[in-house]
């Protein structure tokens, strides 16, 4: 399959383009043919089996080698976050002169402990890998060398080139590379060199992180044995993480530090990958393009339906008329200006496109869109109506919403002391953050499994209706 | 009543009917000292999904933030999901970043229209983002450090900072699934004000770091910068005319009380 | 062609403002009545969004990322893309539709497998999130805790609403679904007063765009010679000669009853 897959230049190039083009079409043509009792089964099957690559890739663990770093950081995490909120307790209470806290913080001494286990054995399963997947970098290398000086590939395959500053640069992080002699060159594609460099990379930094995580942690472990420790710090050190402001060439620089939990949930996240992940970005590049062939059914659409009023003198046949002038002179304009060689011409459609765009295009759709500002108006005057108690709730939460978020709403209780509940500003994010906020998550856990209910449905083909109909 | 809507928010565009200072709330600080915190070394994204019809809410919040990520030093990639949103987009963080000296290719690129296969493109990005999005507007591709020198040392969704959904629809959860849920990425939301009231539902489940809700999330963050802009310059205009709009409703209703109050009457 | 490219390019921007103008006006037209201006405005808006549409989908995604790579790189399996792509535009074919049915069906194939990858990333959290405090302890301020519980109460009662599995026969479930009911109100309102403002706001953009950019360019003459057709046309709308009225007219012997004869005043 790899020999088969190989980019080509010249006629050979041109051959197998159109060899691939005929024979797609040829399985267009038998696709035709194909009896009326096979025909729901393909389109059910092909969409069955189109849903399991995601499910597939989301379900499956990575390999077998990643599971003792896997569960190992999950303990980590785990034991990290109850000493975090331990620590906060602590802090709670000491701020209130309140409780003995003598037991939880020896309960978050010994949970720290834990997690630096923890996390010494992730970092162990880590470093075992790493010189497994060096030596599959260089050998993948010296293959895809030797295959470019067999072929005698010209500049023009860049793919190939990228790879050595990759690898030079995969290799700078490790120290410890040993160049044995490979096997025979084999023809390999460039994907799976970059996949190895990809997964090469996750490790190292999954590494980093690690060690990050564990700094945290002993920074936190030093500052408990003191005797005035800032436990918010602390909590912050051990969770989400806090900035520092260091001087790089007599400028300040605010610098990240990650928290312990964060460090290692990326370092746990980096190396979920599996066979199935480095065709994601495979699948998307699929999609974007194919799916771009779909753009032309509405402009077929659109063309057909207009210009039937046109030839058939249709009443506002001359609208259909500015229609086809318009996507002419817009898409005309637009590849001129792109692809046109003469300065002169390049100019002079690029200054007409952008005049198009921004004084028509732009004004017109901007202007549609502001026509319900006055449907709005027109509505409140003359619909809005309450008519019961519901729609009194629904009103005065409208108004304070209204106002509250606006200048003149500021305005009207600014003699209110800064901090008042009863300030529009103050009621209106209250309505906002509670009572809004609790209904938006009702009704968004309803519409997700519904949306999910749906989805399955789809997935399984059991969607009735101009999906499955007579003529299938 | 049309001509009267037209009056009332073209008065407040020359004169200011209110100087009140525009608030800050948590929101928009979140988006805030999130941008203020990201590292040096990390980029941003700012997903652009609004169009033309959208534009006065979407246009000043993309700038706002821009500029925000520009005075920090922040290197931007502008990736649009909408057809006019593409050259909009371009066009306004271009206006942003020659104000503030900042070239493209080094400091900011547009990678062009994505058609809108958000989930399949994210999933892409979060693993290896060059090869998903390939090249820029211009056609230059993505690992061609020459003209792009911004993009070395970007390749996953380890090197993002941030990510800033601009957009008038429900997309958000696709970043925040595949984005900031599998990669821990910050993800900041800066909807139109109709998907306002379903922000603070992922706000509180911290799935979000902060929102720009709407125009006056976008007059908000020009505040904390110090700068005014359209936004602020029409957030009075937006007063006026939420005062109308409210005048009109209890006119209405204070009509129909009374007409019906009159037919008891008659009844009587 | 190049007087005209330089012309275009001094005069760009003052050009598309007036043209913007021009756009703005004829689409507002609708709001006195339907008129041909804004038919062909909006003919014309649907062609250059489309045309635009062809130009960007080859531009920037075809070209670089399909036909360069093709043809430039020398992946020659991409041209199988295009047999693919086609395969949508059997959509117009009555025989054989069903083969569209194959690529939408991967399509919805795909997206459907990524829900419920995108279902546990948004939902768990917000599940996760839902179980609060509503007992003042340390670290939950009594007035975190009343908030807690008023958000409790308000899920729990919106979520059996919603729960339409089972029937709201009992009193307990009628009563909370009840309350459910007035609870979602807040959310309804907040959702227009949002709504208010985004087009309101969407409207200030073009009003802004008239005052502060078109405005300005604008010369003093266009502003009299408009001023003064207004004035002509408020004057010709109240002063115009009306239609004569029409009368009820008297009940012709031998027709059926109730129908009467309009009689036009002389």
């Amino acid at each position: 399959m790899a020999t088969f897959f190989i980019p080509l230049q010249g006629t050979s190039l041109y051959l197998h383009i159109a060899g691939a083009i005929i024979l797609g079409l040829l399985c267009l043509f038998a696709l035709t043919k194909v009896p009326n009792k096979w025909r729901k089964p393909i389109v059910i099957g092909i969409t069955f089996v189109a849903g399991w690559f995601y499910l597939v890739e989301f379900i499956i663990p990575s390999s077998n080698s990643m599971s003792p770093v896997r569960s190992s950081t999950i303990a980590a995490e785990r034991l990290i976050r109850t000493s975090a909120h331990d620590l906060k307790v602590i802090s709670e209470r000491e701020s209130r002169s309140s409780g003995n806290n003598d037991q939880r913080l020896a309960r978050v001494r010994t949970s720290l402990n834990g997690a630096i286990i923890k996390l010494k054995v992730a970092e162990s399963g880590l470093n075992e890998q790493k010189p497994i997947v060096d030596r599959q970098l260089e050998a993948e290398l010296r293959r895809v060398a030797s295959f470019k000086k067999t072929n005698n590939l010209s500049d023009k395959m860049v793919e190939f080139r990228e790879l050595e500053e990759d690898f030079i640069k995969a290799r700078n992080i490790s120290s410890d590379l040993i160049i044995t002699g490979g096997p025979k060159p084999k023809v390999v594609s460039s994907r799976q060199a970059k996949n190895i460099i990809n997964w090469s990379e996750s490790i190292y930094k999954a590494s980093d992180d690690i060690n990050e995580a564990i700094l945290r942690i002993e920074e936190t472990q030093a500052a408990l044995r003191g005797r005035d420790a800032d436990y918010e710090h602390l909590v912050a050190a051990l969770t989400v993480g806090y900035t520092v402001t260091v001087i790089e060439n007599g400028k300040p620089v605010i610098k990240q530090i990650p928290g312990a939990t964060d460090a290692v949930a990326n370092a746990r996240r980096g190396t979920l990958d599996n066979f199935l992940t480095p065709y994601k970005e495979v699948i998307a590049n699929l999609l974007v393009v194919v799916g771009s062939f779909a753009f032309g059914l509405g402009l077929y659409n659109l063309l057909k339906f207009h210009g039937k009023a046109i030839v058939k003198k249709q009443p506002g046949w001359y609208s259909g008329l500015a229609f086809y002038i318009a996507v002419f002179a817009m898409a005309m304009l637009g590849l001129l200006k792109t692809y046109a060689d003469a300065p002169g011409v390049k100019n002079l459609t690029k200054t007409l496109y952008d005049i198009t765009f921004s004084g028509g295009l732009t004004a017109l759709q901007s202007t549609m869109f502001s026509l319900v500002a006055f449907y709005i108006v027109s509505a409140a005057y003359r619909s809005f109506r309450i008519k019961s108690g519901e729609a009194v709730i629904m009103m005065v939460a409208a108004f304070v919403v209204m106002l509250a978020t606006v200048p003149v709403g500021m305005a009207m209780t600014q003699g209110l002391p800064a901090g008042s509940p009863f300030r529009l500003e103050t009621i209106g994010d209250w309505i906002l953050t509670v009572p809004n906020m609790a209904a938006q998550r009702g009704m968004q856990f309803g519409i997700s499994v519904g949306g999910l209910a749906m989805a399955l449905r789809i997935w399984l083909s059991l969607e009735r209706g101009s999906f499955f109909d007579k003529q299938m | 009543m049309y001509i009267l809507l037209g009056v009332v928010v073209a008065i407040p565009l020359f004169w200011d009917v209110v100087s009140q200072r525009i608030e800050v709330t948590r929101d928009v600080k979140g988006v805030y000292n999130t941008i203020e915190n990201i590292p040096q070394d990390k980029i941003a994204i700012l997903s652009i999904i609004w169009g033309a019809g959208t534009s006065a809410e979407n246009r000043p919040q993309t700038q706002a933030i821009a500029r925000h990520l520009f005075s920090r030093g922040i290197r931007i990639i502008v990736l649009p999901f909408d057809l006019q949103g593409t050259k909009l987009s371009y066009d306004a963080v271009e206006e942003v970043a020659k104000d503030m000296g900042k070239e493209y290719g080094k400091d900011w690129i547009s990678t062009g229209w994505r058609p809108a296969y958000l989930d399949q493109i994210i999933q892409g990005m979060a693993g290896d983002l060059p090869a998903t999005l390939k090249t820029d507007i211009n056609g230059t591709k993505l690992d061609n450090f020459d003209k792009l020198p911004l993009m070395r040392g970007v390749k996953s969704a380890r090197d993002i900072g941030i990510v800033v959904d601009f957009t008038p629809a429900g997309t958000i959860s696709s970043w925040i699934s595949f984005m900031g849920q599998t990669k821990n990425v910050p993800i900041a939301f800066s909807p139109t004000s109709v998907e306002v009231p379903a922000g603070y539902n992922l706000l509180d489940a911290k799935q979000i770091c902060g929102m720009l809700p709407g125009l006056m999330g976008a007059a908000k963050y020009e505040t904390l910068l110090n700068h005014r802009g359209f936004a602020c310059r029409s957030s009075n205009a937006l007063s006026t005319s939420h005062l109308l709009i409210i005048v009109l409703i209890i006119i209405g209703n204070l009509g129909y009380f009374f007409s019906i109050r009159a037919k008891n009457i008659q009844r009587r | 062609m190049s007087n005209l490219a330089d012309f275009l390019s001094n005069h760009q921007i003052a050009i598309t403002f007036w043209i913007g103008a021009i756009c703005t006006v004829g689409i507002f037209s609708i709001l006195y009545k339907e008129n041909p201006y804004y038919r062909v405005l909006e003919h014309v808006f649907i062609g250059l969004a489309t045309g635009q549409g062809a130009y960007v989908t080859w531009a920037e995604v075809l070209r670089p990322r399909w036909w360069d790579v093709m043809v430039i790189q020398g992946q020659w399996w991409w041209a199988f893309a295009l047999p693919a792509g086609l395969t949508f535009y059997f959509v117009i074919s009555k025989k054989n539709v069903w083969i569209s049915r194959i690529m939408f069906g991967i399509l919805m194939g795909l997206g459907s497998g990524l829900a419920f990858q995108g279902f546990a990333n948004t939902m768990f959290p917000q599940i996760r999130e839902s179980f609060k405090p509503i007992i003042p302890a340390p670290g939950v301020p009594p007035a975190v805790a009343i908030n807690n519980l008023i958000f409790v109460i308000i899920l729990v009662t919106v979520m059996a609403y919603f729960f339409f599995s089972i029937d709201h026969k009992a009193r307990s479930m009628r009563g909370t679904a009840a309350l459910g009911r007035w609870f979602l109100m807040f959310a309804f309102g907040a959702m227009f007063g949002s709504t208010v403002m985004a087009r309101m706001a969407l409207f200030i953009g073009r009003i802004d765009f008239m005052v502060n950019s078109w405005g300005p360019i604008v010369p003093l003459w266009f502003w009299l010679a408009a001023g003064g057709i207004i004035l002509l046309l408020i004057g010709y709308f109240i002063f115009r000669p009306r239609p004569p009225k029409k009368k009820e007219g008297i009940l012709i012997e031998g027709t059926p009853e109730g129908i009467t004869a309009e009689v036009t005043e002389a």
